[in-house]
């Protein structure tokens, strides 16, 4: 439903903008002169998340910081939900999305991307009990799989050969997916690696779960998304993306996260 | 123990947001659901067929629809000069939903007082305002109390709709504690509901007490 | 000269016309009944006379004060037409009390606020000069009205705990507290069991007597015979006939007078 709407303001918004070219400030004046960049969020451990100390933070929220720091404006995080991601941006009630953000071509079609920094990759969660048993496609059939609906989890359990014999079930977020698998509705969750480093740890209600050592699919990449015509802002994020990387800051927020194998922009 | 409490203080933190919403809607859309209802029952006709226009777009579309509508399309208009902040947009969206459901109760109410009581007035000389406000009002109020305390309690729970343009309430709260492996604040984010209506239930049948000092 | 003169009123709604034509007078202290049968306009012309109705066509002249003349074609103003119902009352078929207020707050209620509005217009109420002294003179009189219609311990009850009679009663000194010069009952007692039309009928009786001028449609022959100084007998729109009890009911000269009267006979015997 939600989706349906986002993507009906979407079109509403293209025919809009259409119509309202005019000639303007350039897009990168136009945050310059806010003097903030807005960073879209959503809240999901390690990237953007409420600390013990009720503060946002996160590989992503130290990373986007200091990427601003370099470019000279404020960072504001706005949550917002993810469902309306595109319609956030094109309505400028965001200037990007930042958030574990995973590359694919219709997001590059529609929107600006900036350089990988991150890789990614779908894991199979189940519970910690059955962690040893589904290591073949043989051992997962008929098993009941989960997924958020559209994710790169439900292209896995859809199109790989690995799943084929399997049954799937759709959800609308990867946290639904998990809590499927822990109260015994579905026997496998296929989520981010990235979300399941925070979610099934020691001390959360999902400490029972466990990643399924061994099979990892579809390895994608992270990237920040900005509006399709914002092009000077993009260049002047990937550059500041490189001059993080450069003066060693960026490794530093990944190791605090142990994100750091994943981490795709390296100092030159 | 301090999850617990954490928990807590953060869904709390969320359910003020519920409360703003609710009692900002109240406060404005019980009164222009009245001006709205004057509206429908107008003998001017163009300006009845624009409210029961008005009354059938608002009550025939989802309130979710209405929000994206306030919050997005006037930034989306005006290529991002103009948005009203989130809140704005929210209380807007409810104030308009609530005010035509509203309206429609007062309609009800207004139209099944019997015609002897405003010409019992009439012939005793007294001014269509003061039939209104001194004879009629009373009875209305005592026959939608119960429906308009139906619709009140609804909208408790409506108010986290308001999470689809990303007003940080209760539940979206409760849903971030699920995204970090927490799943038993979804649940007992329940319990602020349930404890609201039981308030508001309360109260409602109080004032239903209230008014039963006469029948008619 | 008349204290109330109705000339030529007609009266349609939509295509069907159910006044054709009335004209009648009535002096002051006198007590006019009409009877018909239903459907016969009675309840339309007490209608017209209390401006809930408008005629298309006649006259209305009450202490030769013209209230209403459809000949002249301006529209009359809303605080005219408040004005000219004072000089009438109505007591309806159906009471009509307001239910959320006490007993004597329905006789009050709009006394009060006609004070309010006369003394903050001219100063002046009843030759009362402020609101405070019009209150007690309000409350005096209700007082007083009460226990003319036998009511006094009754005034703090609320509509819904009275009988029908009763609230009648109510209705009735709720019309007089804002002394009409025409005080109308529309079938008073149609919607009152048959016991409880006796304490109602001898209220109206004792109106009579305290020199009320009164018009009263009604079913209740004997009582019209009995009170009336002057019967009506309508009968589709027109008046059939006109005249004392004793020429109308005892010796009725148009035949539908006749068939309406033997019908009633026959059930009263």
């Amino acid at each position: 439903m939600k989706k349906l709407l986002a993507a009906f303001l979407t079109v509403a918004m293209a025919a809009v903008s259409l119509a309202g070219c005019g000639t303007e400030a350039s897009d990168w004046d136009y945050i310059k002169n806010k003097g903030e960049l807005v960073i879209g969020i959503t809240y999901f451990e390690p990237m953007n998340y409420k600390g013990d100390d009720g503060e946002l933070t996160g590989f992503e929220t130290e990373f986007a910081q200091s990427v601003c720091e370099e470019l000279g404006v404020k960072a504001t995080f706005q949550k917002i939900d993810w469902d309306s991601k595109e319609v956030e941006l094109n309505a400028k009630t965001i200037d990007c999305i930042w958030n574990g953000l995973t590359i694919n071509d219709e997001r590059k079609e529609n929107m600006g991307i900036s350089t990988p920094y991150m890789e990614n990759k779908q894991v199979m969660v189940t519970k910690a009990e059955n962690a040893d048993k589904y290591t073949s496609a043989e051992a997962v059939k008929g098993a009941t799989v989960v997924a958020e609906k559209k994710s790169a989890g439900e292209d896995v359990a859809k199109g790989n050969e690995f799943f084929k014999e399997a049954n799937y079930v759709s959800v609308d977020s990867q946290a639904k997916a998990l809590l499927e698998v822990k109260s015994g509705t579905a026997d496998i969750a296929i989520i981010d690696y990235v979300m399941s480093i925070g979610t099934i740890a020691n001390g959360t209600d999902y400490a029972d779960l466990k990643v399924v050592e061994g099979q990892d699919f579809a390895k994608e990449q992270y990237g920040i998304a900005v509006r399709k015509s914002d092009t000077e802002t993009l260049s002047k994020i990937n550059e500041a993306i490189q001059a993080v990387a450069d003066d060693g800051k960026l490794e530093e927020i990944a190791d605090k996260y142990n994100l750091t194998d994943l981490l795709l922009v390296k100092a030159k | 123990m301090d999850q617990f409490i954490n928990v807590t203080q953060q869904l709390f933190k969320g359910f003020g947001e519920n409360c703003f919403i609710f009692a900002i809607t109240l406060l404005l859309a019980l009164p222009l659901g009245l001006i709205v209802s004057m509206g429908s029952m107008t003998k001017f006709k163009p300006l009845k067929w624009l409210t029961k226009t008005f009354v059938w777009i608002i009550r025939g579309t989802p309130l979710m629809l209405q929000l994206f509508v306030v919050f997005y399309i006037p930034p989306l208009v005006s290529n991002g000069s103009f948005s009203f902040p989130r809140m704005q947009a929210a209380l807007i969206a409810f104030v308009i939903n609530y005010a035509a459901y509203f309206s429609e109760i007062y309609r009800g109410g207004i139209e099944s007082i019997p015609r002897g009581q405003y010409e019992a007035g009439q012939v005793l000389g007294m001014k269509k305002t003061q039939i209104f406000f001194k004879v009629v009002l009373m009875q209305v109020i005592k026959r939608i109390t119960a429906p308009i305390g139906n619709e009140i309690i609804t909208l408790v729970k409506d108010t986290s709709l308001a999470s689809v343009i990303a007003i940080p309430e209760i539940l979206m709260n409760a849903k971030d504690f699920s995204m970090e492996g927490l799943i038993w604040p979804l649940f007992y984010s329940a319990l602020f509901f349930l404890a609201f209506c039981g308030i508001l239930t309360l109260l409602f049948s109080f004032i239903e007490k209230k008014l039963d000092y006469y029948k008619g | 000269m008349s204290l109330l003169k109705v000339e030529n009123i007609k009266k349609s709604f939509g295509k069907t016309q159910v006044l054709k034509d009335i004209s009648f007078s009535l002096e002051k202290g006198e007590v006019l009944a009409i009877i018909g049968s239903s459907g016969s306009g009675k309840t339309t012309l007490l209608r017209c006379l209390n401006f809930l109705e408008y005629p298309q066509h006649g006259k209305i002249t009450v202490n030769q004060s013209v209230l209403l003349d459809c000949a002249r074609k301006s529209k009359i103003s809303d605080a005219e037409i408040r004005k000219n119902r004072l000089h009438f009352g109505l007591v309806f078929q159906s009471f009509n009390l307001f239910p959320q207020y006490k007993v004597i707050e329905n006789i009050t209620l709009a006394p009060k606020l006609l004070a309010k509005e006369q003394i903050k217009n001219s100063g002046d109420f009843c030759g009362v000069k402020n609101y405070k002294e019009a209150l007690e003179l309000i409350n005096a009189n209700a007082e007083k009205l009460l226990q003319k219609v036998g009511l006094s311990e009754k005034k703090d009850s609320y509509p819904c705990n009275l009988s029908g009679g009763q609230q009648q009663r109510v209705a009735i000194a709720r019309a007089l507290a804002l002394n009409p010069d025409v005080l109308c009952f529309d079938e008073p007692t149609s919607a009152l069991d048959p016991e409880l039309t006796g304490e109602v009928l001898n209220v109206i009786r004792g109106l009579k007597s305290s020199d009320s001028t009164m018009i009263v449609v009604t079913h209740e022959i004997e009582f019209a015979r009995d009170v009336a100084d002057k019967i009506i007998f309508m009968a589709d729109g027109v008046i059939a006939e006109e005249g004392t009890p004793e020429q109308v009911i005892g010796n009725p000269q148009n035949p539908r007078t006749k068939a309406f009267l033997s019908r009633f006979n026959q059930y009263s015997k």
